[in-house]
């Protein structure tokens, strides 16, 4: 209730400050008259009533200064004024303000363009359920201790043998595809997945169906089978041709998989 | 209690003033003449606290003011209290009440 008040009236002081200014001058003028007028009535001369009373009761000016920047309104008007203040030097100086502009510009894309390589690589949980039980696997050569891919006989061996994973999957996040067919060809970024990828990292098939079981074994390969995943990002792209039913969504992380008939 | 004479009790002028308006609606300078004739003339009040004083305590909903024409004639702001300063002055009355007896009560002790 009394900040409401203390709102409406600040408010009006900074919106009304010429009849507000008017009004504290006419009330503290009429003070310091009357102030004036009672010590002549004791038979002081004016002069003197004056003197005495800018003594006792403070001049007006400085009165008008107190009362003027009491309220919350008076911080709200210097910054107004700094702001403006500030405004006109950068203008004045129009090299200083560039490297101002320039250095605000460099240090905050720079912090910001740090925090999403950090948000991104430590901060966000990978868009998968149980994100920290993730891990990926490689191979490391006895002779030389690098780090190479997993033959593919390896891979087999591990998830028959293996006691320690829930479930393994093999990606080949290298090769390109060639998108043709109407229009012009298109060149998409894509990956070789083994048949459980997509059940192991819990990613749902907006349309169609996930892979067979009997898709993964040698011998079947997927253009036999003619059923490309891709994602949704991309299926966006060449919507005329796939149905899509979020187009917005976007990013790979989610995959649909998409009757497509050979051209 | 005050370093210098005249000078208030930090934070009474507040309570002073709701006294000196619950009487009647009155003018700034009626209340510090007030405020001087009731204390004596141990109290002087200076124009800038007083009138940062009156603003406050119009802002928070204490008081209210209207311009009149005063005793001789001339056009004056005049302060009432409302509603919530009357509440407020009694809990501020009660309040000072209890104060002041403490107070006494720790100098008195030897």
């Amino acid at each position: 209730m009394s900040w409401l008040h203390s709102l409406a009236s600040g408010l009006r002081a900074l919106f009304q400050r010429e009849q507000v200014d008017c009004e504290l001058d006419e009330e503290l003028s009429g003070f310091m008259e009357m102030a004036t007028e009672e010590k002549m009535k004791r038979g002081t001369s004016h002069k003197d009533a004056l003197r005495e009373v800018r003594l006792e009761r403070g001049s007006l000016e400085v009165t008008k200064e107190v009362v003027g920047t009491a309220g919350w309104e008076s911080g709200v008007q210097s910054w107004w004024q700094d702001l403006r203040f500030a405004a006109r030097t950068l203008r004045k100086n129009p090299g200083f303000a560039a490297v101002v502009v320039i250095t605000l510009a460099l240090g905050i894309g720079a912090n910001t363009g740090i925090f999403t390589v950090v948000n991104g690589v430590v901060l966000k949980p990978l868009p998968y359920p149980d994100p920290d039980r993730l891990l990926t696997l490689w191979e490391r050569s006895q002779s030389d201790g690098l780090q190479s891919t997993v033959a593919p006989a390896n891979f087999y061996d591990w998830r028959a043998q293996s006691r320690s994973f829930a479930k393994m999957a093999a990606i080949d996040p290298y090769p390109d595809f060639i998108l043709n067919g109407s229009g012009e060809a298109q060149r998409l970024s894509g990956a070789d997945v083994s048949g459980d990828f997509f059940s192991l990292l819990g990613t749902r098939m907006e349309l169609g169906r996930d892979f067979l079981t009997e898709e993964d074994r040698p011998g079947t390969s997927l253009s036999s089978a003619r059923q490309p995943t891709i994602s949704i990002e991309i299926s966006s792209t060449c919507s005329g041709r796939w149905p899509c039913p979020h187009r917005r969504r976007s990013g790979c992380a989610e995959h649909i998989r998409c009757a497509c008939s050979p051209a | 209690m005050a370093d210098k004479q005249g000078d208030l009790v930090q934070g009474t002028l507040d309570m002073l003033i709701l006294k000196i308006v619950v009487l009647e609606p009155i003018h700034g300078y009626g209340i510090a003449v007030r405020i001087e004739q009731m204390s004596n003339g141990v109290f002087k009040v200076n124009a800038g606290s007083l009138f940062v004083a009156l603003q406050r305590l119009h802002r928070a909903g204490f008081i209210r003011s209207e311009w009149k024409a005063s005793e001789n004639n001339r056009r004056a702001k005049y302060y009432a209290l409302t509603e919530y300063g009357r509440k407020r002055l009694a809990s501020e009355t009660r309040d000072w009440g209890r104060q002041v007896a403490a107070i006494a009560r720790i100098l008195e002790a030897s």
